[in-house]
């Protein structure tokens, strides 16, 4: 069922109508509706294999986090009794290790089950094992990335003790299967989402217009360049595995690649985080106008938040704390300075995170490079941030400046790019060369020939009709409000009526008309894929 | 956390700013339920008119859908034979001539892309509506191997609905709304707008046009032949569609590599054209399931899985009482096409369906008229030796991309089975304004040829029989084969 569409929108309004009819009537029932509804859109998305898989995350994880509670109450009673202090630390420590076990376990678990269903067959075919990497015919389940993260999420917190521990796996299944975060996340936290899911609340309009403003926004951006753009860029991708491709084709192909993948990422997650505002409830925010960053480090924690700071939470912070990265530190400190040795271990940790990342994305050699691509280049920024300091001071620069300040962001728009290239291009050699063409090759002048060669629609315009080109510059004017501390939705929905009603049937005819222009199919999201 | 009922007023709200992070903010304006809901209304009416307007503006008035169901309403008590089918069998059908043959009264339904599931709501208010004795389906591999096509089925709605009750045209709507190929996906919601598929030219001048053929012709007929960007599609004055032109088998050899290749047919359409089958048996019809001329190069390209296939389509309409016949599997003396019949790679022009629908006819008749016909086409038991009797070269196509210091290419024809071809390549000079070989004639499927030059060139492959006394049979020509270093 893609999100939009009449079944969708039907969808949407009937549990609507249940939930607050709901919530009117039985003081605990409103969540319940949610979870009926999220099992009702997953069992219809895909197969009763992909519930089996969907249920059994939930179910693993509830037991391990029920097993760690339960484990925390036997040895605090152990504890209790124990005479001395030494049984005492003997207890604490004997069941430290149980924890450990059932923690890594589950774990171990989820992970087996993404990695079966993720990259068992990318596996054997690089293994040549098989020829075809679907050849077994594995169909990921919809959202398995997401709401595994999510489970496991959930089991480190408790394991830490940051967040309640579910006993009813009823609510515990609502908390992973919630049905706008199937489709391409954001990944929430139990403790920001949870309290919103089981809470009791009534129809408030001003969540119903926040919810369908956001909605509609994120629609323009899906359909009117996402879904427009597509067709196009795919063909100018596919077109550089010929050699002759000059640079300036791949630099083109990656620009577009670069604004159709945030049109349909974060067109997708305003869609489904609007839907959610309708229930009134709000999940992680997951972009902040990330072409707006200063740094490839900053880049990140705008683009792709939830999953920038599922990372931060349980894999870099863990890694940066652990004995041999502690150790490291101190060995950087003394033998190459206070600066470094500070630095180093993060450094380190960087790169294992973004590889982490990359191969999050696809077990594929392109995707591995893509990730260590961005933890080196935050590795060697962090690393040599007292070289540029010094050479900034040095040269007068005024790195508070506007001009500074415009110059990093399009720094960072450019080593972004370049670390597309290993992203959209999935033959990493064919990337390499096209990276290389890019610098060694541009060839400005073939560029036109070499375009009328790719097939793609719209030749006249390079590939982006002039529709496009208004919605992109409507999208950058509203980036720039929301850059500025505007918020927009706010702001529109003080208009006079007469703008206002003008602005809504203008975005439903661009809307519109971008549907007859579309050159992919428009049910799909890309990060639908991860 | 907030929970909307312990709000009081706007300043309690804690929102997320859209992209901007977490941010207290306080409404400008406290909406009511009553002022949303009157909004809301107003916002839908505004978007139906929006969507009106567009569609009075950007839907060519007299397409050719309109203009095939504005004749059937047109259509006298006398009307007997219904014809349905895709734009195949409505290039082929040609119906003035088909009813001087055959002394019938007939109408055809068919539209571009048609989908099974419109040929039968097509048959059924014919049936409803008329005292109809023949439904003829036009059939090829395209109508069970394509799924349904948003664009046909909305205009076909659309354009049913005009003279149509309240009560059947809800009832088409909800029908096409919540069909199994759109309801879950982007086309619900677009099926509503077909102009947004079906257009004339996004500029002042055509639109303008457009508005003032509205604004003029009182039919769809008469506008039709004043429509902006007519395609090829033309209507003559009874309503039936034609297609003027033929083809250029020169050029598109090159492009039929990929189109012409098998596609599984779909089960939904199997269930759908059995579900047909059932309906005209019910009704008491006679029915016909024709195979409409397609491409010797389609039958090639397909292989075995034409006959297996057909053989399947042939024995449920048998099955149910109907009768079938495939033109492409007709002997010598019964119908054979001829280049100058095809308008373009898919479709059949104006002459050759006038040729078509008569041999159509002919051969209804006589099966009406209690005659065999059998005899007059090969069994799909009999595909090895019709593909061996065929002994032309059909069509010969190649691709070409730049290499090492030149151009490779990649060549192929299309010919029976017992046909040895030889091929010759040869680049047009721009300057003399001739052709030089750069691969004489040989056998060999794969060629390369060195280059001074980047640029695009024209490229012609010539084919004919191996040792042919002749200059060649068949050519094919590109003018876009781009040399880059």
């Amino acid at each position: 069922m893609s999100i939009a569409s009449l079944a969708f929108a039907l969808f949407v309004f009937a549990l609507l109508c249940v939930y607050y009819v709901v919530g009117r009537v039985a003081r605990d029932g409103q969540w319940m509706v949610l979870l009926i509804g999220s099992l009702g859109f997953y069992a219809l998305q895909g197969t009763p294999v992909t519930m089996v898989v969907l249920v059994s995350v939930a179910l693993v994880t509830w037991l391990a986090a029920r097993g760690l509670k339960r484990l925390d109450e036997v040895a605090a009673a152990k504890r209790k009794d124990a005479s001395d202090r030494k049984d005492k630390k003997l207890i604490k420590q004997r069941y430290q290790r149980h924890k450990r076990v059932v923690l890594w376990g589950s774990l171990a678990v989820c992970v087996a089950i993404l990695s079966y269903f993720k990259y068992w067959n990318v596996l054997l075919c690089y293994l040549r094992v098989t020829d075809d990497p679907t050849s077994l015919g594995i169909l990921l389940p919809l959202g398995i990335s997401f709401y595994t993260m999510q489970s496991m999420g959930y089991l480190i917190d408790a394991y830490n003790g940051t967040c309640d521990i579910e006993h009813n796996f009823a609510r515990h299944l609502l908390f992973v299967s919630y049905f706008p975060q199937m489709i391409q996340g954001p990944i929430n936290k139990r403790s920001s989402l949870g309290p919103q899911l089981f809470a009791r609340r009534r129809m408030d309009v001003q969540d119903i217009r926040r919810g369908l403003l956001r909605s509609g926004y994120g629609m323009l951006k899906k359909v009117c360049i996402a879904n427009v753009l597509g067709g196009t860029v795919s063909k100018l991708l596919t077109s550089l595995e010929s050699p002759a491709m000059p640079g300036s084709l791949a630099a083109y192909a990656v620009l577009l690649y670069s604004i159709q993948m945030y049109a349909d990422f974060s067109g997708g997650i305003d869609m489904v985080e609007g839907v959610s505002e309708l229930f009134g409830i709000r999940m992680a925010q997951n972009f902040k106008q990330p072409y707006f960053s200063t740094s490839l480090a900053n880049f990140w924690q705008r683009w792709h938040m939830s999953l920038g700071a599922w990372m931060r939470d349980y894999v870099f912070y863990p890694i940066a704390v652990t004995r041999p990265f502690r150790s490291l530190g101190k060995w950087g400190t003394k033998r190459l300075g206070k600066q470094v040795g500070r630095s180093l271990p993060a450094c380190v940790a960087n790169v294992i995170v973004f590889t982490i990342v990359g191969i999050w994305h696809g077990i594929e050699a392109h995707y591995v490079a893509w990730g260590l691509f961005n933890g080196l280049i935050i590795a060697f920024a962090d690393l040599l941030k007292p070289v540029f300091d010094k050479a900034a001071r040095l040269l007068r620069i005024n790195r508070e400046a506007a001009l500074f300040h415009a110059f990093a962001i399009v720094r960072t728009f450019v080593v972004v790019n370049i670390g597309r290239y290993f992203d959209c291009i999935p033959d990493l050699g064919v990337a390499v060369s096209a990276l290389g063409r890019t610098f060694g090759s541009f060839d400005a002048g073939a560029f036109g020939t070499a375009l009328s060669t790719t097939g793609i629609s719209y030749p006249a315009f390079c590939g982006v009709p002039p529709l496009v080109l208004v919605v992109c510059l409507f999208v950058l004017v509203v980036s720039v409000l929301y850059e500025r501390g505007t918020d927009v939705r706010e702001a529109i929905m003080g208009w006079w009526l007469v703008p206002r009603l003008a602005l809504y049937v203008a975005v439903g005819v661009a809307i519109a008309v971008s549907f007859g222009l579309e050159t992919v199919s428009g049910g799909t999201f890309l990060y639908a894929n991860f | 956390m907030q929970t909307s009922n312990k709000r009081s007023g706007a300043g309690a709200a804690k929102h997320f700013a859209q992209e901007g992070g977490s941010s207290e903010v306080r409404h400008p304006k406290r909406f009511g339920g009553l002022r949303f809901v009157s909004a809301s209304v107003l916002l839908v009416t505004l978007l139906l008119a929006a969507n009106y307007a567009l569609a009075l503006c950007l839907e060519p008035y007299g397409g050719v859908t309109e203009v095939t169901w504005w004749a059937y309403r047109q259509a006298g008590d006398e009307l007997d034979t219904v014809f349905v089918g895709n734009s195949r069998t409505d290039a082929s059908v040609d119906v003035a001539t088909f009813d001087e043959e055959a002394g019938t009264c007939s109408i055809s339904l068919s539209t571009v892309f048609q989908s099974l599931e419109d040929s039968n709501t097509a048959v059924q208010t014919a049936l409803k509506e008329h005292d109809i004795k023949r439904v003829v389906l036009g059939v090829s591999a395209s109508t069970f191997s394509t799924g349904r096509h948003i664009q046909s089925s909305s205009t076909f709605t659309q354009a049913k609905a005009l003279g149509e009750s309240p009560v059947d045209v809800v009832s088409d709507y909800a029908r096409l709304l919540t069909s199994d190929e759109f309801f879950c996906n982007d086309k619900s919601i677009t099926s509503l707008m077909p102009w947004t598929y079906s257009h004339v030219p996004y500029d002042v001048a055509s639109i303008r046009q457009n508005v003032r053929n509205r604004l003029t012709f009182d039919n769809p007929i008469d506008a039709n032949r004043n429509i902006v960007n007519p395609d090829f599609w033309h209507v003559d004055d009874r309503g039936d569609r034609y297609i003027d032109g033929e083809a250029d088998f020169s050029w598109f050899g090159c492009t039929v590599r990929s189109s012409g290749s098998y596609d599984e047919y779909l089960e939904d359409n199997k269930r759908e054209f059995v579900r047909f089958l059932d309906m005209c048996a019910q009704h008491d019809v006679r029915l016909y399931v024709v195979g409409v001329p397609v491409q010797f190069y389609d039958l090639v390209s397909q292989g075995k899985h034409y006959p297996e296939q057909m053989g399947w389509v042939k024995s449920q309409v048998e099955a149910y009482g109907g009768t079938f016949l495939d033109f492409n599997m007709a002997r010598e003396g019964t119908y054979a096409y001829e280049d100058a019949d095809w308008a373009d790679i898919h479709h059949i022009n104006l002459g050759g369906s006038k040729r078509f629908s008569a041999v159509l006819a002919r051969e209804l008749m006589r099966i009406e008229s209690g005659e065999d016909v059998s005899a007059d086409f090969y069994s799909y038991d009999e595909w090895d030796g019709f593909m061996a009797d065929y002994d032309r070269i059909y069509l010969v196509g190649f691709s070409a991309e730049s290499c090492d210091g030149g151009l490779s290419a990649e060549l192929w024809s299309y010919a029976g089975t017992r046909v040895a071809v030889e091929y010759e390549v040869s680049v047009l000079d721009d300057a003399t304004g001739e052709y030089e070989v750069v691969s004489p004639y040989g056998s060999s499927a794969e060629r390369t040829w060195p280059m001074d030059a980047e640029g695009t060139y024209t490229v012609r492959v010539a084919a004919r029989h191996v040792g042919a006394d002749v200059p060649f049979e068949r050519e094919c020509i590109r003018t876009d084969v781009t040399y880059l270093a």
